[in-house]
């Protein structure tokens, strides 16, 4: 159904621990994403200002067990019992801060500073993937915890320099096709590592061309809108200034199509809303109009409140005004 | 997550609900107990792999599982491996082969079902990596061995054009087959990415790749010395001249097709720029310490371009600073009179490749040249000589360049209300400025004049940022 204004998600949020998604085959196989749902779904109600809608029981409780999903490599697992990787450490990071719970950042930090390899890049884990997404994990979680001494922050924004192509956009290795999730994993990195010089008009022109006829950015030329690419992009965007070059209100209108009327957002209209995906359209929502809709503005760079970043100390510099 | 309609959900009636609860239960006892088994909480099953692979199709995107399934062929391919080399066994070898084999034709049906598991392709890049590693093994130890790891990789591509015809955009696959031709022989990527061109005008991944392997392939190739001696600026081409030319036709029938897409306008602009002359086009300001040099282009990787002569004395140079177009050369301070400046390439003079794969592309198509300065009473006049090869060559690139913008222009005749021809045709003009303010500097206006027109017909189109930025863009000059 065709939505203008901003559906209360505030319900959906809240029960989706209680999982009335218990029902899909989906729930359980994402057991191991757990951290991350987490992240997403906290990070989703702090946007709409209703933290404290959470009892103190419930915060507790997701401490406990985000503790219990630290490793003895100081890493975290997408859930108890899983193995460690740099992604599912740096959820578990912005996770602590949102539910202001103290890790072992220590190890943590070790743990994501040993990912980087000798030519500035990260790999997932021991088993040597390697990826932007990566750096941008590393880059954000050893920013938050303080620790960017332990890493060689100018060979990690020289490596995702190697990402980017001849269209002006960002892959996610060296020669990979630009994509626009890309765009904000490595925007991002480089806005970490402090060294934007790179041709910002041109990847300016590229973003400009993801906007599709019905307001929403595709993440590749001839491809479908997707609610997330708005997160990905026009966060992007705002870090480099460059909010204008997008028809901001057609974008605003896609995200609001996107909701379902009973709450969350899907990636395109009419489709499943899930936890993901109502995050970022939320999220992008707080940077396009974030006072309309009585929105907690998500910082662009770390994708957290900037009211908790405002805390962090080694994140303070690198927040927009 | 994604492109999953929501009527789908919906309609499950109670007992289908039920069965999916039994089967997530399923699931978590499952792993419950794969984990126990991880941390040798419980005694190893017998067949680990059997175990691990059951696990897997029960869970295919839980990395943990992997990494076990890892953990255990890595300790039977040492295992193997050492009784090979010991004893030249047969059965290790016959071991060995089967490992391989079943480990890939399991990822394989893992794939089908999920195509875009980073997980999944992950773990084959793994499996190609100890197939390479053991492939050696067999080498040193037996020379005519059966196991053929080219045939194996042969048909590792053979998967991606297969999966490829599945979801000819799936990134995945694209970036698996380009990481198999950098640790292998090459695939013949000029020819497959040609034919899923072919195959449909729409696949901007395919001109990606495309454009990748004509880099690629340059860098690799024996003959670019002999190019660069032959051809200069045309040698650093990633393709011959009238290849470019032949694969522009290409594009340009692609353009005419599909005028309203935006990937077939990105690799049209990769052509028509991949080769951008850059030179010297005047010489700014003479002092007793430093010299201005303006540039057709905004300047970059030029420190060790210019050597100085005051009459026939070489000058030692402090610094080269950069601003926009101009290069500011400072040196010792002193009585100057006559100068000669030499610009240097070093690509031409050594053939030195390193500058070629430097990531700034523009600064390798520098053109030598030779300024003569003269200062008199009123100042100074310049010549500055280019040899005739050179010149020649940037008179190619004008042409082709040209050719390009009139076929924008019949494209736009067809599209009057299309955005994506006239950005095109901005781009164009652009390079043809730089272009032309090495040939004759008194001609670019009419460019410039050309271009603000077109501006204003974009923007009649598309009152937007980007129309006026590049209308503020062509104003500035
Ligand atoms: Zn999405």
């Amino acid at each position: 159904m065709f939505q203008q204004q901003l559906v209360n998600h505030l319900p959906y949020l809240m029960a989706l621990d209680k999982s009335k998604d218990l029902e899909s085959i989906g729930y359980y196989l994402s057991e191991h994403l757990k951290v991350a749902g987490g992240y997403w779904t906290i990070n989703a109600i702090a946007c709409l200002n209703k933290l404290d809608d959470i009892s103190e029981e419930k915060k507790q409780q997701l401490s406990k067990w985000l503790k219990e999903c630290q490793n003895q490599d100081g890493g975290f697992g997408g859930n108890t019992n899983h193995d460690s990787h740099i992604t599912n450490t740096h959820y578990a990071i912005l996770l602590s801060f949102l539910l202001n719970c103290e890790l072992d950042y220590e190890a943590a930090a070790k743990y994501v500073a040993a990912r980087q390899r000798k030519d500035g890049s990260f790999e997932g884990d021991q088993w040597g993937e390697v990826d932007a997404r990566f750096s941008y994990c590393g880059l954000s979680s050893l920013t938050l915890l303080n620790k960017r001494d332990l890493i060689d922050v100018k060979k990690a924004a020289s490596y995702i320099k190697k990402c980017r192509n001849f269209d002006g956009s960002f892959g996610g290795i060296p020669d990979a096709e630009s994509h626009g999730a890309y765009v904000f994993c490595c925007v991002g990195t480089l806005y970490l590592c402090e060294d934007l010089s790179f041709n910002i008009d041109e990847l300016s022109m590229w973003i400009h061309e993801r906007q599709t006829s019905k307001g929403g950015l595709n993440g590749r030329p001839e491809k479908l809108a997707d609610v997330c690419y708005s997160w990905w992009m026009y966060s992007a965007l705002c870090l480099l200034k460059r909010e204008q070059w997008i028809n901001q209100q057609a974008l605003e209108n896609y995200i609001l199509e996107c909701q379902d009327s009973d709450g969350g957002i899907a990636d395109r209209p009419n489709n499943q809303a899930d936890v993901f995906h109502t995050f970022f359209g939320l999220a992008a929502l707080s940077l396009l109009n974030g006072d309309k809709y009585q929105l907690n503005p998500i910082d662009p760079a770390f994708a957290l409140p900037k009211s908790i970043l405002k805390n962090i100390p080694g994140a303070s510099r690198f927040i927009q005004s | 997550m994604h492109g999953q309609s929501k009527s789908k959900t919906e309609t499950l009636s109670e007992e289908e609900i039920k069965q999916r609860a039994e089967k997530g239960q399923q699931i978590l006892d499952s792993l419950h107990y794969f984990f126990k088994v991880r941390k040798n909480q419980v005694n190893q099953p017998e067949d680990q792999l059997a175990f691990s692979e059951l696990m897997a199709k029960l869970c295919p995107e839980i990395a943990t599982i992997y990494n076990y399934r890892r953990e255990v062929l890595q300790t039977k391919f040492d295992h193997l491996g050492g009784l090979l080399k010991e004893s030249k066994s047969i059965d290790a070898y016959k071991q060995l082969l089967k490992l391989i084999q079943s480990e890939f034709m399991l990822i394989a049906i893992l794939l089908k079902q999920h195509p875009k598991s980073y997980t999944l392709w992950t773990h084959r890049q793994w499996m190609v990596l100890r197939s390479q590693e053991i492939d050696s093994l067999i080498n040193s130890i037996n020379q005519d061995d059966q196991f053929k790891l080219i045939e194996a990789i042969r048909q590792e591509y053979e998967l991606c054009s297969k999966m490829l015809d599945r979801d000819e955009r799936n990134f995945h696959v694209w970036n698996y087959r380009n990481w198999l031709s950098s640790i292998s022989a090459f695939g013949k990527e000029d020819e497959f990415t040609k034919k899923k061109i072919e195959q449909n005008f729409s696949n901007f991944s395919a001109y990606h790749f495309r454009s990748k392997y004509f880099m690629k392939n340059y860098n690799q190739s024996e003959n670019i010395l002999e190019r660069i001696k032959t051809e200069q600026i045309l040698g650093l081409l990633p393709l011959p001249f009238n290849r470019l030319k032949e694969e522009t036709e290409l594009i340009q029938q692609a353009i005419y097709i599909q005028p309203k897409e935006h990937g077939v306008y990105l690799y049209h602009r990769w052509l028509a720029g991949v080769v951008q002359p850059y030179g010297v086009t005047k010489v700014e300001k003479v002092s007793n310490n430093s010299i201005t040099l303006s540039f057709n282009r905004a300047v970059t990787n030029v420190e060790n371009t210019f050597e100085i002569f005051n009459k026939e004395n070489a000058l030692k140079i402090i610094n080269v600073r950069v601003e926009g177009s101009n290069a500011i050369i400072s040196f010792e301070e002193q009585q100057v009179d006559n100068l000669k400046i030499k610009i240097h390439n070093q690509i031409y003079e050594n053939g030195s490749l390193e500058t070629t794969m430097s990531e700034d592309e523009s600064s390798k198509f520098l053109i030598p040249s030779e300024i003569d300065i003269t200062i008199n009473n009123e100042g100074f006049t310049f010549t500055n000589t280019t040899q005739k090869e050179f010149q020649d060559a940037t008179q190619e690139i004008y042409k082709y360049l040209d050719e390009n913008i009139d076929f924008i222009k019949q494209v736009i005749e067809e599209e009057k209300e299309n955005r994506f021809p006239y950005i095109q045709l901005l781009y164009l003009l652009q390079f043809k400025l730089r272009t032309q303010r090495l040939i004759d500097e008194s001609k670019t206006s009419e460019i410039i004049k050309e271009a603000l027109q077109h501006c204003q017909q974009l923007k009649k189109i598309q009152n937007d940022h980007q129309a006026q930025f590049l209308y503020d863009f062509w104003s500035q000059f």
